[in-house]
C-alpha cells in the first residue's frame, strides 16, 4: 500500500489502484515542491529516506487507517531524490463508499506520515545555500536551549 | 570556598525525584552530593525552593526558574565567596574530580569549569563561580535568561579538559540510569554495533554506515558516544531510534551485532 520511488509519481495510476465497484467516493492528496518556505526562496528539494523502516512504517500507517476508517482502499507513494519546483513529492489515494470517510482518511494518512515516517528533506535556496528542514538543532548552538 | 548543592531539578524526564535516588554507598544522590562537597568546601549549602528557611539551605530568591536562579541566590547570600556549584545527579563523579577543579581554579577568571565530553561545551553545574561572575549572572536573569551554560559561555572563564564522559553524566533519563548502574556494577560488555546515518546526521558524520565497538548498554548511551566522536551538538530529545529496522525505545538493551539508526526529526510529505 505504501511505496517509495525515485521516479516521477503518476497520480492517475495511483487512483486506478484504489478503484472499486463498491466505492462511491475518491479523495487524494498531493504534496508539491513549493518555491518558498519561511520567507526563503526555495529552488529545489532533496528527499532522503531510511527505506527499510520508511516502507514498514508507511505500510503500518495505511493498515491502521484502513481499519479505523470506513474506506475501501488506500495507497501512498513518496518520492525520494532531488525534486524541482512543482513536482509531486507525495501522492495519497483513498476510495470509500461515501465522501466523509474518504476525506477524513486521506487527511489522517498525510498527518501520520509527516509525523513518523523516516523521510527527511533538504531545501536548496535560490541564493545557493541549503538546510535540512526541522533539523537545525543538529548543527548549531540553538540546541543549548533544549536541555 | 562555599559549596552549593542543587537538588531542585524537575526530574521531568525521570519521572521521580532524582535527589532521592540511592545508587552508591547506600546514600541518596543528595546525601552523596553533600558528602562530596563537604570533603572539599568550608561551608556547604543546599539550594531549595522559595520560602524555606532551614539552616544550611539557600532558598531560591528569584522564583522556581532553575539552576541560574539558585546560583544567583547563593551569590546574593554570600557575595564575597567563590561558589562550587554541583548538581546532585552525577553518580560517577568522584572526590578527585572536585579536587582537580579546585586545584586548577583560576582566581583571575570569573569561573572555572570542565568541558563536557560530548559536545565540548562548558559544564556549568560542576563548576566554580567566582564573585566576579555575579554581575553577568544577575544581568542574564534580569533579561529573562535561565540557562547557566549560556552565561558560562560568555564569561571570562577558565576551562579544564573533560574528565571523561562518565563523571559528568547526569541521571536525566531512564536510559542514563541503565548506563550508570551498569558501570557502577561493572557489568558492561563489549558489542559490535552497526550504525547507519541518514540526512543531516550522514552529512555531519561524513559517513553513511560504520561499525563501532561499544560498551554502551542502550541506544541512548551509544548516541552519546557518537556525539562525542563527531562533536555533534544535537540532543536525543526530539529524535527517534530504530534497532534492526524497527522503532524502539532509547532504553533498549543492545546486543552484539545489532543495527542502529538515529532518526532526526522527520520531514516527509
Amino acid at each position: 500500500m505504501f511505496k517509495l520511488t525515485n521516479e516521477p509519481i503518476d497520480p492517475v495510476a495511483l487512483c486506478d489502484e484504489v478503484r472499486d465497484p463498491s466505492a462511491g467516493g475518491f479523495a487524494s492528496f498531493e504534496g508539491w515542491v513549493r518555491n518558498h518556505h519561511n520567507g526563503n526562496e526555495v529552488a529545489s528539494l532533496e528527499y532522503e529516506s531510511y527505506p527499510e523502516l520508511a516502507e514498514k512504517e508507511g505500510e503500518r500507517i495505511l493498515k491502521r487507517i484502513l481499519s479505523e476508517h470506513d474506506i475501501v482502499a488506500a495507497r501512498c507513494v513518496h518520492r525520494t531524490g532531488h525534486l524541482q519546483i512543482g513536482e509531486i513529492a507525495i501522492c495519497i489515494a483513498v476510495s470509500a463508499a461515501h465522501r466523509d470517510a474518504a476525506f477524513a482518511a486521506c487527511r489522517a494518512i498525510i498527518d501520520a506520515i509527516k509525523a513518523t515516517v523516516p523521510i527527511w528533506k533538504k531545501e536548496h535556496y535560490t541564493d545557493g545555500s541549503s538546510d535540512w528542514v526541522k533539523c537545525h538543532t543538529c548543527s548549531d548552538y540553538s540546541s543549548l536551549h533544549n536541555h | 570556598m562555599n559549596g552549593l548543592l542543587l537538588v531542585g531539578g524537575k526530574s521531568s524526564r525521570m519521572g521521580s525525584d532524582k535527589s532521592k535516588l540511592v545508587l552508591r554507598d547506600g546514600l541518596s544522590q543528595k546525601q552523596r552530593g553533600l558528602k562530596l562537597l563537604n570533603s572539599v568546601c568550608n561551608q556547604v549549602f543546599i539550594s531549595t525552593s522559595e520560602g524555606t528557611s532551614e539552616p544550611g539551605t539557600i532558598p531560591d530568591a528569584f522564583g522556581p526558574i532553575g539552576p541560574l536562579g539558585a546560583i544567583a541566590s547563593a551569590q546574593k547570600s554570600d557575595p564575597s565567596s567563590p561558589w562550587l556549584v554541583l548538581a546532585c545527579d552525577l553518580p560517577l563523579l568522584e572526590e578527585e574530580h572536585l579536587i582537580t577543579l579546585i586545584e586548577n581554579r583560576s582566581i583571575a577568571h570569573e569561573a572555572t569549569y570542565f568541558v563536557s565530553a560530548g559536545d565540548a561545551l562548558p559544564e556549568p553545574l560542576c563548576a566554580i563561580w567566582e564573585p566576579a561572575s555575579a554581575a553577568a549572572v544577575s544581568s542574564a536573569l534580569e533579561s529573562g535568561k535561565q540557562c547557566p551554560r549560556s552565561v558560562l559561555i560568555k564569561l571570562k572563564a577558565h576551562a579544564l579538559p573533560s574528565p571523561g564522559r562518565w563523571p559528568l553524566t547526569n541521571t536525566n533519563t531512564k536510559a542514563d540510569l541503565i548506563e550508570i548502574r551498569a558501570r557502577l556494577a561493572q557489568k558492561t560488555s563489549v558489542k559490535n554495533i552497526t550504525i547507519s546515518y541518514f540526512a543531516q546526521l550522514r552529512e555531519l558524520t561524513g559517513t553513511s554506515q560504520e561499525t563501532l565497538k561499544t560498551e554502551s548498554e542502550t541506544p541512548a548511551g551509544l548516541f552519546e558516544e557518537v556525539r562525542e566522536k563527531y562533536r555533534l551538538t544535537c540532543k536525543r530529545k526530539g529524535m527517534m531510534v530504530a534497532v534492526n529496522s524497527n522503532f524502539t525505545e532509547w532504553t533498549h538493551q543492545l546486543s552484539d551485532g545489532e543495527e542502529v539508526v538515529f532518526i532526526p526529526p522527520v520531514a516527509g510529505g
